[in-house]
């Protein structure tokens, strides 16, 4: 919360220097790479505002101001169109500002490169900085003109959602940068890694689209020239249609500079890509020279951020390998980035909201804005014309951008919420009352499996559906052309990975063998391979398994006598000696193999890794178009450098393909979930009547602003949709027919206790001998004795009391001085206190030391027991404890 | 044994039966780190009762309870699971087979056996929960219930944080259940433990969902305990201890009042409620002696009376029937006490509770044993009331001294007084070994015509100025523990105490004329070794070399505490405090 909350402080204010200072920095080293692609990404923007604009320029504008906060996250398509913008009002203030912005950009183009990741997020704020510097100019530039993507989203989604329709603009942003769907993997990879910073990056990017709008509005000119190419065009949307053409011709012409200059990217030419046609042909052809030297900037930035897309361009058309595999495994992302220009693949949710980043791209701004300035205001609105358009339709999902506020309007906007909030009844009607207890149960069941939302991602398909793309294509070649497969599937916990695959084995059209296996419980290749044996047993019966039929169980285990009768079944395994062999005869089975290798990295920990051995090269010789069936291995791994672990010879026998999951990386994300699982429809009388009531509530609850707060915390900590789901059961078990609603109190309440609860619950209960041994320990501690016995704290205990009974105070009666206690009674809290770990015992204990010498450490931390001391409340306590200074 | 009282655990209970027969998480964890017992019990029945009750409209569930103290080993642990839910008892007369489904296959080889058996386990309920009509097949029968299809396994693990230490491999497994069978399974660690300290390293278990028990507020405990009155059928006590009528229903109220008392005494140092139970069952019987033995004596004055009025009226046979009645009515019923009865009886109780306290709680007595030695004197009310706390006192001082013999003394303690006299000599100073840094010794005990003093008046100044330099305080050896000494140093120094203390009860042997030969040759003895050895089979000394190495002077630590030692070396007449480095 306290990041929102400076991010919005900052907001409100011009952007802080300190901000674009560090912005600027990194981009000056990274972004020369990158430059030539972040225009793309302004161009679209401009497309989309442009359509706005010319729908309702002006009012637009006024919306755009408001929802500026929303905007955030997009901060840098916002920006990105308000430079457009404002040129196309303003044109007289440009050149100076122009030129300036031209430097900066130049200097944050250079700076990307190196900094991919960070690139995004310093890029959007960087921006704001600039956009900062420029305020005087406000008033020379009209404040509508920067609004005009803003305004175009909204104008064509107005009513219905307009924050969705700035997100989409981000993700669409994002897409582009992203075309190949091993951009989008990249990306999520990355996304896990920097959650906090993406958290910052929404901040920035908040804070950067409200000041950018400032600036825009003040210094549209500088902005025109800066985002001369793309951005310019956008910007000049608003002004009318009819010029996007004209617009186009110079962009074009803006862009065949840029690819001289970038000549080694080629395919990322500017122009191309942004106006309509480059982002497909980039997408289905990446340049496999370029790759290996850029593929991990590009892949990085994509994933951080979506806006850049001229960066991601370029990146992207140098990634070699990765980009190949993905985006032959993912079509569908090829073809959303020739709608867009900008291939979707990339489009993590993060990657739209850093997308705001990209308006900095520095290279073809500089060189662009001087001399397209007039014209590219008009090319951008077509560009973004067509995005827009696309847009407003498939934005329905609630606006992803800074997690704070945009949500708020978001739902402000839906509107299923503000009438009813008043409707939830006071009194609670009995008969509904069947409809609670069913609500609860298809709430819970609801919340045990989770719903999937992607709707939120507008075109770009979140990187768990382009790996479920290739993975279903990967699998189907195994299943209908008999393959041999291999492939990696990395993502963090709770990312998907496991659902995913079930879900692509559950959509195969043949019947396959499913062998499932798990690091956690095969600890050795040995049992791995019984387990295989066991479970193709299961599935194919005894008859399909070769090896049985001469040589059955009795020599397996032979020095076992139990074990014989039992395994001679009819799940017998063949010998334990024959195992290994096992695996090169599943391709001849009569059904395709599929092979779940769950922690895959702890198979890669066993010795001589013979098991992945034997599977890869099993699946390297199965070869289409002979009599055998195929063999797919799917190995499913959190650890991001499995590949690194494999030995060279295994690695050489697996595929490199690697698909990555990602979890959602907006909060709205994480809000659409909560609302569908706690919204989960339930049948039976009067259930319109309680579903209208429940979603009122459940909409009231999201809406409520302590419950946002909570969400947003969570949402940094973890992006982990199991954590949400744990968060939202406790708030359900408590509904009964007293209070039918969840309400935020509880939520919050309950919130803790799932997320992290304290280690040291016990301190809210404990006894006074209890309470005084801690204290003992604290004053054994600050008396430089870490270790201490018990007889220590008991010497400590009984001079203390001496000394506090010794002053014949009384007050009210009583003594002040401290209770005795008996040393039996105290060493047996003693003992409670060494069985919830307060005190851990240093060293074993030796033989003949008695209790009272045993030696332990206090694992409970300092200010936790100055808490307790003050909950219980016993003054003599607090003075005790105080002397431990 | 009846269900136990769910007071105070309502919450837990209906979130927990909810989730359980609804859509359950399939790893929950229950921090309870108060009453980790009395919750795992009521988690025990509710399963049950779910397991029973189930409807057409929730999922059959098929639970196990295991302990992880019991269950120390992967078998074990897959055994006892697969077994419980299966309902399969094994038996004596079987061979003690374990479940196992038509295959026969054994499922406690591994992991994957047991998951495995896990599947074999829920296909057996869906087959025999359609074929229920026909009967069981002789296994686990009497389970199958029909419900929808759809079998929810359930296991219940208790002090889970045990695993960790027994089975540290299947942690991550059992965790991860549901996935590997899966199957609708839920896993439940129950502990007083956070998941914080069980959590095996590198992530490798999925968070669980966090269930805690709220420590029970004073009101709750207060329920519970005077719930625990027991009901009238059973109010009726049968052990020679405790008066029958104890529990009588007329005496309820005196029990709120009384399970109050106790608690404020008593709530500062204990609040778990079964303690607290632990110590009302000891002293509520002696409590309501003094109420019970005045209705008897009331109930006997009036028999008396009625008797002399019969005697009196001896001639009419016929009335004797009516004066049976007349009895009867005029019976005198055990009611409950007067409010300047109760407020004495808290009174002369009062201290009798802080004893109980101390002497039950950390189980130096057994409460049976308490009882006895407590039990107030007979017919306590007839007393004056300003003797009775007198009469009180003295009892128990009575009580006491008949009672020591057998009263919980620990061994120890009991076992010094009988020592002979080289040994108490022995063990002080093994105490002295054992407290005092070796470089002292010359220092506190030499005894050299010259040194003594020199040594004595050097001995304060370094001590000085030791502790200036010391960053942190000294903490004195003996509330660190004993130090351990070689079997030499031991006779050295019992050498100085028999110069010392001892030279003069000795005979006189003229053969020795050295000053201090004689000391010597009674160090030397085979009987001290003896002692040493005696003492040492004893545990007052603990060896801590091997038995079994020959090559070094075996070395030994002191196993007695400094009250002891204090206690013998008066016995001995031994200025034990002259002869510790730092005193006490």
């Amino acid at each position: 919360m306290p990041k929102r909350k400076a991010s919005a402080a900052i907001s409100e204010e011009d952007p802080p220097f300190k901000r674009r200072t560090r912005s600027s920095g990194p981009l000056v080293e990274t972004q020369p790479a990158a430059v030539p692609k972040p225009p793309a990404t302004r161009r679209r923007a401009t497309k989309a505002s442009l359509e706005n604009i010319e729908a309702a320029p002006e009012e637009e504008a006024e919306h755009t101001q408001k929802q500026v906060p929303r905007k955030r996250g997009r901060a840098p398509a916002s920006k990105a169109a308000a430079t457009t913008s404002v040129p196309t009002k303003s044109p007289s203030p440009e050149p100076q500002e122009l030129q300036s912005l031209h430097e900066e950009s130049s200097e944050e183009t250079v700076a990307q490169p190196a900094v991919p990741r960070r690139r995004g997020r310093a890029a959007a704020p960087a921006k704001p900085a600039k956009t900062l510097p420029r305020p005087p100019s406000r008033s020379a530039a009209p404040p509508s003109p920067p609004k005009t993507r803003r305004r175009a989203v909204q104008s064509k989604a107005k009513d219905s959602a307009d924050t969705d329709v700035s997100y989409k603009e981000e993700s669409s942003k994002g897409l582009p940068r992203s075309r190949t769907p091993v951009e989008a993997e990249d990306s999520a990879m990355d996304e896990p890694v920097s959650t906090s910073s993406k958290v910052q990056l929404e901040e920035f990017s908040s804070t950067t689209s409200k000041r950018v709008i400032r600036t825009y509005k003040s210094r549209g000119t500088k902005l025109k020239s800066v985002g001369s190419t793309r951005t310019h065009t956008r910007s000049k949307q608003p002004v009318i249609e009819i010029r996007e053409e004209e617009v186009i011709e110079p962009l074009e012409a803006v862009q065949e500079e840029e690819d001289g200059q970038d000549a080694s990217h080629g395919d990322t030419g500017e122009p191309d890509e942004l106006l309509l046609k480059a982002s497909s042909p980039e997408a289905v052809t990446p340049p496999l020279t370029a790759r290996p030297a850029t593929p991990t900037r590009a892949s990085i930035p994509r994933s951080t951020n979506g806006t850049p897309r001229y960066m991601m361009h370029s990146v992207e058309i140098t990634t070699p390998t990765w980009l190949s595999t993905t985006r032959v495994g993912s079509p569908r992302a090829s073809v959303r980035r020739d709608r867009t220009r900008t291939p979707s693949v990339a489009p993590v949710p993060s990657s739209s909201r850093l997308s705001p980043i990209l308006p900095t791209p520095t290279k073809p701004r500089t060189p662009r804005r001087p001399q397209s300035s007039p014209k590219r205001p008009i090319e951008p609105i077509t560009e973004e014309a067509s995005e827009f358009e696309e847009f407003p339709v498939e934005i329905s999902s609630p606006p992803k951008r800074t997690p704070g506020r945009s949500p708020a309007k978001g739902r402000s906007k839906t509107p299923l919420s503000p009438s009813k909030h008043s409707h939830l009844p006071r009194t609670f009607p009995e008969h509904l009352e069947a409809c609670m207890e069913a609500q609860k149960r298809a709430t819970l069941a609801s919340l045990a499996n989770l719903p999937e939302v992607t709707n939120l991602e507008e075109d770009e398909p979140p990187p768990n559906v382009i790996a479920q793309e290739q993975l279903n294509r990967l699998l189907l070649g195994t299943v209908q052309r008999a393959e041999g497969n291999s492939c990696l599937i990395t993502g963090p916990r709770g990312s998907g990975k496991t659902r995913l695959v079930e879900d692509v084995i559950a959509s195969l059209p043949v019947a396959a063998n499913v062998i499932r296996l798990s690091g956690h419980a095969q600890t050795n290749d040995r049992l791995a391979i019984r387990e295989i044996a066991w479970q193709l047993a299961q599935q194919t019966g005894a008859s399909l398994m070769p090896f049985e039929d001469t040589e059955d169980g009795p020599d397996q285990d032979a020095d076992n006598p139990f074990i014989e009768k039992a395994e001679s079944s009819a799940l017998a395994l063949p010998p334990s000696a024959h195992l290994l062999a096992l695996i090169s005869v599943i391709p001849t089975l009569s059904r395709p193999t599929i092979i779940l290798l769950d922690a895959f990295d702890l198979f890669a920990l066993h010795p001589r890794q013979s098991l992945l051995y034997c599977l890869f090269d099993t699946v390297q010789h199965s070869r289409v178009g002979t009599t055998g069936k195929g063999l797919a291995v799917v190995g499913i791994t959190a650890r991001v450098d499995t590949i690194n672990l494999l030995e060279k010879r295994v690695k050489s026998r697996f595929s490199g393909r690697i698909l990555r999951t990602a979890c959602p990386g907006e909060l709205d994300v994480w809000k659409n979930v909560a609302r569908q699982a706690l919204c989960a429809p339930i049948d039976g009388e009067y259930s319109d009547e309680w579903t209208e009531l429940w979603e009122s509530a459940v909409e009231k609850l999201l809406d409520d602003k302590g419950i946002k707060e909570v969400l947003l915390d969570t949402f940094a900590l973890t992006r982990d949709l199991r954590t949400l789901s744990r968060i939202l059961i406790p708030p359900i078990l408590e509904l009964t027919s007293t209070s039918p609603f969840p309400t935020s109190q509880s939520f919050v309440a309950t919130v803790q206790s799932q997320r992290c609860p304290t280690s040291s619950a016990f301190l809210h209960a404990l006894t006074y001998p209890s309470m005084c041994l801690l204290i003992a320990a604290t004053h054994a501690q600050t008396s430089g004795h870490d270790v201490f016995t018990f007889e220590m704290l008991y010497e400590a205990f009984c001079d203390q009391v001496r000394t506090s009974q010794s002053a014949p105070v009384q007050v009210e009666g009583g003594g002040i001085g401290m209770m005795r206690c008996s040393r039996e009674v105290l060493m047996a809290a003693f003992e409670q206190m060494v069985s919830v770990r307060a005190f851990l015992a240093v060293a074993g204990a030796g033989q003949g030391t008695s209790k009272g010498f045993m030696k332990y450490r206090c694992r409970v931390d300092r200010k936790e027991v100055k808490q307790a001391v003050e909950k219980m409340g016993q003054s003599s306590l607090k003075k005790w404890f105080g002397k431990a200074q | 044994m009846s269900a136990p009282v769910s007071t105070g655990f309502e919450t837990l209970l209906s979130h927990f039966t909810t989730l359980i027969t609804t859509f359950p998480p399939p790893f929950i964890h229950i921090n309870d780190p108060n009453t980790p017992r009395i919750s795992a019990a009521l988690l025990r029945s509710s399963l049950a009762s779910i397991s029973v009750h189930t409807s057409e409209s929730t999922p059959r569930i098929a639970y196990a309870c295991l302990n992880a103290v019991a269950c120390f080993t992967p078998r074990l642990l897959y055994d006892t699971a697969l077994n419980a839910l299966a309902g399969w008892t094994p038996q004596w007369e079987d061979g003690c087979e374990n479940w196992t489904d038509d295959t026969g296959q054994r499922f406690n080889e591994n992991v994957d056996g047991f998951v495995h058996g896990l599947k074999a386990v829920h296909s057996w309920y869906l087959k025999h929960g359609r074929n229920k009509d026909e009967g069981g097949d002789g296994k686990g029968k009497g389970k199958a219930k029909d419900s929808g299809g759809i079998v929810r396994l359930v296991v219940l693990i208790e002090r889970a944080e045990r695993l960790k230490e027994n089975v540290p491999d299947m942690v991550v497994p059992l965790t991860r259940l549901a996935e590997l069978a899966q199957l609708d399974v839920t896993v439940i660690f129950h502990s007083d433990l956070q998941w914080d300290q069980i959590r095996p390293t590198l992530g490798a278990s999925p968070e669980p969902f966090y269930m805690s028990v709220p420590a029970l507020s004073k009101q709750t405990i207060l329920e519970r305990l005077a719930d625990a009155y027991p009901p009238p059928e059973i109010g009726t006590s049968k052990s020679s201890l405790v008066d029958e009528n104890s529990y009588h229903p007329a005496l309820q109220r005196l029990f709120v009042h009384f399970v109050s008392n106790v608690h404020s005494v008593c709530s500062p140092f204990v609040t778990d409620p079964a303690e607290l139970a632990y110590i009302i069952a000891a002293r509520w019987p002696g409590f309501v002696q003094p109420l019970l033995d005045e209705w008897r004596r009331s109930r006997e004055e009036r028999q008396e009376e009625l008797r002399l009025q019969r005697e009196g009226g001896d001639d009419d046979d016929e009335r004797e029937d009516v004066d049976m009645e007349e009895e009867k009515e005029h019976e005198i019923e055990l009611g409950p006490p007067s409010e300047n009865t109760r407020l004495r009886l808290t009174r002369l109780f009062a201290s009798s509770l802080t004893e109980a306290l101390e002497s039950l709680y950390p189980r130096l007595t057994y409460a049976s044993t308490w009882i006895r030695s407590h039990a107030p004197p007979t017919d306590l009310l007839a007393y004056h009331p300003r003797d009775i706390a007198a009469v009180l006192q003295k009892h128990r001082a009575d009580n006491n001294t008949s009672n020591r013999g057998d009263s919980g003394k620990d061994g120890e303690e009991a076992a010094i007084p009988n020592l002979p006299r080289m040994a108490k000599f022995i063990l002080v100073a093994a105490f002295v070994a054992s407290t005092n840094p070796t470089k002292t010794d010359m220092r506190m005990l030499g005894r050299g015509l010259d040194e003594r003093t020199k040594r004595r008046r050097k001995s304060v100044s370094p001590r000085k100025k030791t502790g200036v330099k010391q960053s942190a305080v000294k903490i004195p050896q003996r509330l660190l523990g004993p130090l351990a000494f070689p079997l030499d140093r031991l006779l050295a120094i019992l050498g100085v105490l028999l110069e010392e203390n001892d030279a003069e009860a000795r005979p006189p042997m003229p053969e020795y004329t050295v000053p201090g030969e004689y000391t010597e040759i009674e160090i030397a003895r085979v009987a001290v070794y003896a002692q040493v050895h005696h003492l040492s089979s004893m545990h007052l000394l603990h060896r801590t070399s091997p038995a079994d190495r020959m090559e070094l002077s075996p070395t030994f630590k002191c196993g007695i505490s400094y009250e002891v030692a204090l206690r013998l070396a008066k016995d001995i007449d031994v200025a034990l405090n002259d002869m510790l480095w730092d005193p006490v």
